[in-house]
């Protein structure tokens, strides 16, 4: 075969924790629960579970609500199918705080936690809380037998998209090191064929960025309710896309094909360094909606979870792959074309 | 036409071919796999179908760059 080793393996990869990072189902979690408000007095709700076992382990389930240290249990439950069930709660206690969160419990799925469930509406919040009885007999643990992803509140099935978003994320920053190389190099011996080398690279840098820009648009939309926040880590890495876009006006504005490269490479050591800057500093310093920013580190709420890093880190392996491929063909294509060029003339 | 598109069209043509008997020999794997959980499998043939013929599309430009380039060292 004429073609190398390295794009068959990222090829086969890429394929394959695409493949298997939608086809993994998703762990039991409750997606959602309707009223979302927690009455003075009695209050009906339903809780809508997502790949749960309500029906089948209708005997251990156990479904309770927590404010601050209070633990309140329903009064009467009723499992309508094995997603769906039906809680009814009485609560006149003083509360610690707003919100309730919701955990459901049964031996099939383990422990399901809705933060922030419900909000109390006509209750008393005050310094002293009321204390309350308990109330949970016994909980059961899980040990998990089945390969799934976690099902986070909010995230839900999205959260596959980790597979396609973050590693075009990281096979972007790769080629444009790779890019940053050459451009040291070529200020190193002036061989116009690293000029080309880091142009191409970042020209496949650039693919994989608005890859990146688009994915982490559409995932934005649907968890957290706009195409485009105003966040540091989202303006970061549009501000990053804009130097490396002035990178190409730049090259392509001088006609003076040694200046042209000389100037390129001096910008590209700015733009790498800008880059890092706008999507990897400045956005730790601040608040951000995005993992990974505000101090909390980019997997810290998947750490826990190995199967999704299984699929994860191959796809990162695989995109890196992908982007110096598509690097190395734009590179050869250029060459070519200059050669014939020079033979022309 | 090159042998080697003779060789691809050949391939697909008898793919085409097998699709009946697929359809025919029953309510089997292709049916039962593509129905089953939801029809997500759907999703992933379209999908994998898709970044198949990308990565087919890649190795074939690298195949002609890679025929120019010996072309051009002579």
């Amino acid at each position: 075969m004429s073609i190398s080793w390295w794009k068959w393996l990222s090829a086969l990869v890429v394929l394959t924790t695409l493949i298997v990072g939608l086809k993994t189902p998703l762990s039991p979690g409750i997606p959602n629960v309707n009223p979302t408000k927690l009455d003075y007095g009695a209050t009906s709700v339903t809780v809508t579970g997502y790949n749960t076992h309500f029906q089948k382990a209708s005997e251990s389930l156990q479904i309770w609500v927590k404010n601050g240290d209070a633990i309140f249990c329903p009064y009467e439950t009723a499992i309508v199918d094995e997603n769906t069930m039906r809680a009814s709660f009485s609560i006149t206690e003083v509360l610690e705080g707003a919100f309730f969160d919701l955990y459901v419990n049964n031996d099939i799925d383990g422990t399901l936690f809705l933060p922030q469930a419900f909000l109390q509406n006509g209750m008393e919040v005050g310094l002293k809380p009321d204390k309350t009885e308990k109330c949970l007999d016994r909980i059961s643990v899980i040990e998990a037998e089945t390969y799934d992803f976690p099902n986070q509140p909010i995230l839900n099935e999205t959260i596959r998209n980790i597979l396609v978003h973050v590693p075009s994320w990281f096979a972007m920053i790769l080629v444009m090191l790779v890019s940053l190389i050459y451009s040291i190099k070529y200020l190193n011996n002036s061989k116009l064929e690293f000029d080309t080398r880091a142009e191409t690279a970042a020209h496949a840098g650039l693919l994989f960025a608005f890859i990146g820009l688009a994915t982490g648009s559409f995932w934005a939309r649907f968890t957290w309710g706009a195409w485009w926040v105003s966040d540091p880590r989202l303006n970061g890495a549009a501000l990053g896309v804009l130097v490396y876009l002035a990178y190409f006006v730049l090259k392509s504005s001088v006609s003076d094909r040694e200046k042209s490269a000389r100037l390129a490479a001096v910008y590209n050591i700015f733009a790498f360094t800008m880059m890092i800057l706008f999507i990897m500093v400045l956005p730790r310093m601040t608040d951000s909606l995005h993992p990974g920013v505000g101090g909390n580190p980019a997997f810290s709420q998947y750490d826990l979870d190995d199967n999704l890093r299984l699929v994860f880190y191959p796809a990162v392996a695989g995109w890196m792959g992908l982007a110096l491929w598509i690097a190395q063909l734009r590179y050869r294509m250029i060459i070519l074309r200059l050669r014939r060029k020079t033979r022309n003339e | 036409m090159s042998s080697k598109h003779k060789w691809t069209l050949l391939v697909l043509l008898t793919m085409l071919d097998c699709l009946p008997t697929f359809a025919q020999s029953g309510t089997d794997w292709l049916e039962n796999t593509m129905f089953a959980s939801g029809k997500i499998n759907v999703v992933v043939a379209v999908v994998a179908t898709v970044f198949v013929l990308i990565i087919a599309y890649l190795i074939s430009i690298d195949r002609k760059l890679k025929k120019l380039e010996e072309r051009d060292k002579n």
